[in-house]
């Protein structure tokens, strides 16, 4: 069972969540997936995605902390 | 005009008395007294001669003693000025050399503060200014604005996992 | 009484002493004499060899060193001077003091009888007016207030005067009871007699005989003749002396006396003054002079002709 993170500045809305838990389930049709949604304001918006160690971050503060580093 | 022989001959015994007399209670002693003062004088003169000459012997001997004491004098007192020279020129050049290197050090330092205090304001301005973005931007972005994203990103995420 | 002037070329007898004649020259030189030899006496008595001497003996050796150095600036020879000095020393003081004592106030003035010779004495009648006694012979006897009759000098003088006074004893004169020894040609004949004589000795001394080689020389006729020359020189010489300083003195003497007698005190006094002055040239003189022929008789033959020369 795969476990799958799902970080965002505000809630997503149910349909939202379908959306992403069908397209996920059809990416990887033989895992049991698990979706967990948390709320983590700090993320300034977008989503931050993790799965199985893999990490899918386009939050803003993501983006953010991308352009502190480049200063 | 009468001459007679015994006045005569009266008289030259008489010169010959007076003569004896004389001659032999006052020439001789008080010719041998100035005889004798004026070897003493003599004596004195040729010893205080000596005495003179060996004066000047010791005047010269003096001199040049004291010529030659006075140049070692010299070349020592030239020596030691040398040398106090030679050493406060050490010093000094040490001294120079110390507070270049302190100066330097102290300049590095400086250097090295002012680019930490630099950096440390480069990271003060970034992180101020993530701040105010990330202020701004948990600001600007309304609900309306969160959902698009989230829309977006749905689709990135599903590709990319 | 106005003072009588007197003036006599020849010593007065003032003594007769067993048989023996003083004239007042003789008993003024006697009074230097004792002087001098009392001098000597007490001078000895009170010498001490010392760098500090007493004011007589200080006194004493100036006059002593000033005449050496005169000797021996004519010798320059420190034997010779030694043997010359006490003679020209005791000439030079004897001369000096003989010619002073005569310009001694009261020489010449104070007066005595006149003693005569015991011959005269005892022939004095007959002989008193015709033959003058042997010390009184050329008498020039000025008496102001006696007439004065023949002011002669001759040999035969007369003494008219004193006939008179003294008949059939001696003949009694007021003479002087001093007078000048140097004024006696007796005294100054003596003196140079001895140095003439000296030179003569001493030449002999140094030079052995070859000092009579002045006086005898056969070498040539013209040496022979200068020889006899010298003969006389050396006489002449002692006439020279005797007369010079007799001469000097007895005519200051006379002058002195004629100039006091004649005009008083006061005026004579400057001529006292030469008298003084001449009575201390005539003793150089005399001292120099004989000095001066010692040195030359005891130094060579070949010498003495370029200092005769000179002289």
């Amino acid at each position: 069972m795969l476990q799958i993170t799902i970080a965002s500045a505000v809630a997503l809305s149910d349909e939202q969540k379908k959306k992403l838990e069908t397209g996920m389930q059809k990416k990887h049709p033989q895992e049991e997936l698990s979706f967990v949604y948390q709320l983590q304001p700090q993320l300034l918006g977008g989503l931050s995605v993790s799965m199985a160690g893999k990490l899918y971050d386009a939050s803003v503060r993501a983006r953010l902390n991308q352009l502190a580093a480049k200063l | 005009m009468e001459i007679q022989l015994t006045q005569i001959i009266f008289q030259i015994i008489n010169f010959g008395v007076v003569l004896g007399a004389l001659t032999y209670f006052v020439y001789k002693p008080v010719l041998k007294l100035l005889n004798d003062r004026r070897e003493k004088v003599a004596a004195a003169a040729a010893a205080a001669g000596e005495v003179m000459q060996e004066k000047e012997e010791l005047e010269r001997v003096r001199e040049k003693t004291l010529v030659k004491a006075s140049q070692k004098a010299k070349k020592i007192e030239d020596d030691a000025k040398r040398e106090a020279r030679e050493q406060a020129k050490a010093i000094l050049d040490q001294a120079k050399a110390e507070m270049t290197a302190r100066e330097n050090k102290f300049n590095a330092e400086l250097t090295k503060m002012k680019k930490e205090e630099l950096k440390k304001n480069e990271a003060m301005i970034k992180q101020a200014a993530v701040l105010m973005a990330e202020k701004v931007l948990g600001q600007a972005i309304d609900a309306k604005k969160h959902q698009k994203l989230i829309d977006e990103q749905i689709d990135q995420v599903i590709e990319s996992l | 009484m106005a003072a009588s002037l007197h003036v006599s070329i020849s010593a007065e007898t003032i003594l007769n002493f067993f048989g023996l004649e003083i004239s007042n020259s003789i008993f003024t030189s006697l009074i230097v004499s004792f002087f001098l030899v009392g001098f000597a006496l007490y001078f000895r008595s009170q010498f001490r060899h010392t760098d500090k001497p007493s004011a007589l003996q200080n006194f004493v050796e100036m006059i002593v060193e000033s005449l050496y150095n005169f000797v021996h600036f004519i010798t320059e020879n420190h034997k010779k001077s030694a043997l010359f000095f006490p003679i020209i020393a005791t000439f030079f003081i004897f001369i000096v003091l003989n010619n002073y004592l005569g310009l001694f106030p009261g020489v010449g003035y104070v007066m005595v009888q006149e003693q005569h010779i015991s011959q005269s004495d005892l022939s004095t009648q007959a002989m008193a007016s015709t033959a003058p006694a042997e010390t009184a012979v050329p008498v020039t006897e000025v008496a102001e207030g006696e007439h004065a009759t023949e002011e002669t000098t001759d040999a035969s003088v007369t003494h008219d005067e004193t006939a008179d006074s003294g008949e059939g004893s001696a003949l009694h004169k007021a003479v002087p009871l001093m007078r000048a020894a140097t004024a006696d040609l007796n005294t100054t004949l003596a003196l140079a007699i001895i140095s003439v004589v000296l030179t003569q000795v001493f030449g002999v001394s140094h030079l052995g005989l070859a000092y009579f080689k002045k006086f005898i020389d056969f070498s040539s006729p013209i040496g022979f003749f200068v020889g006899i020359l010298e003969m006389i020189l050396e006489t002449a010489k002692i006439v020279s002396f005797a007369f010079r300083l007799f001469g000097n003195i007895f005519a200051g003497e006379v002058l002195l006396a004629v100039m006091t007698y004649l005009v008083g005190v006061l005026v004579p006094a400057p001529f006292y003054a030469l008298e003084l002055f001449v009575g201390f040239i005539q003793g150089l003189v005399f001292s120099m002079l004989t000095l001066l022929f010692f040195n030359l008789a005891t130094k060579g033959h070949h010498e003495e002709e370029h200092e005769v020369a000179q002289a």
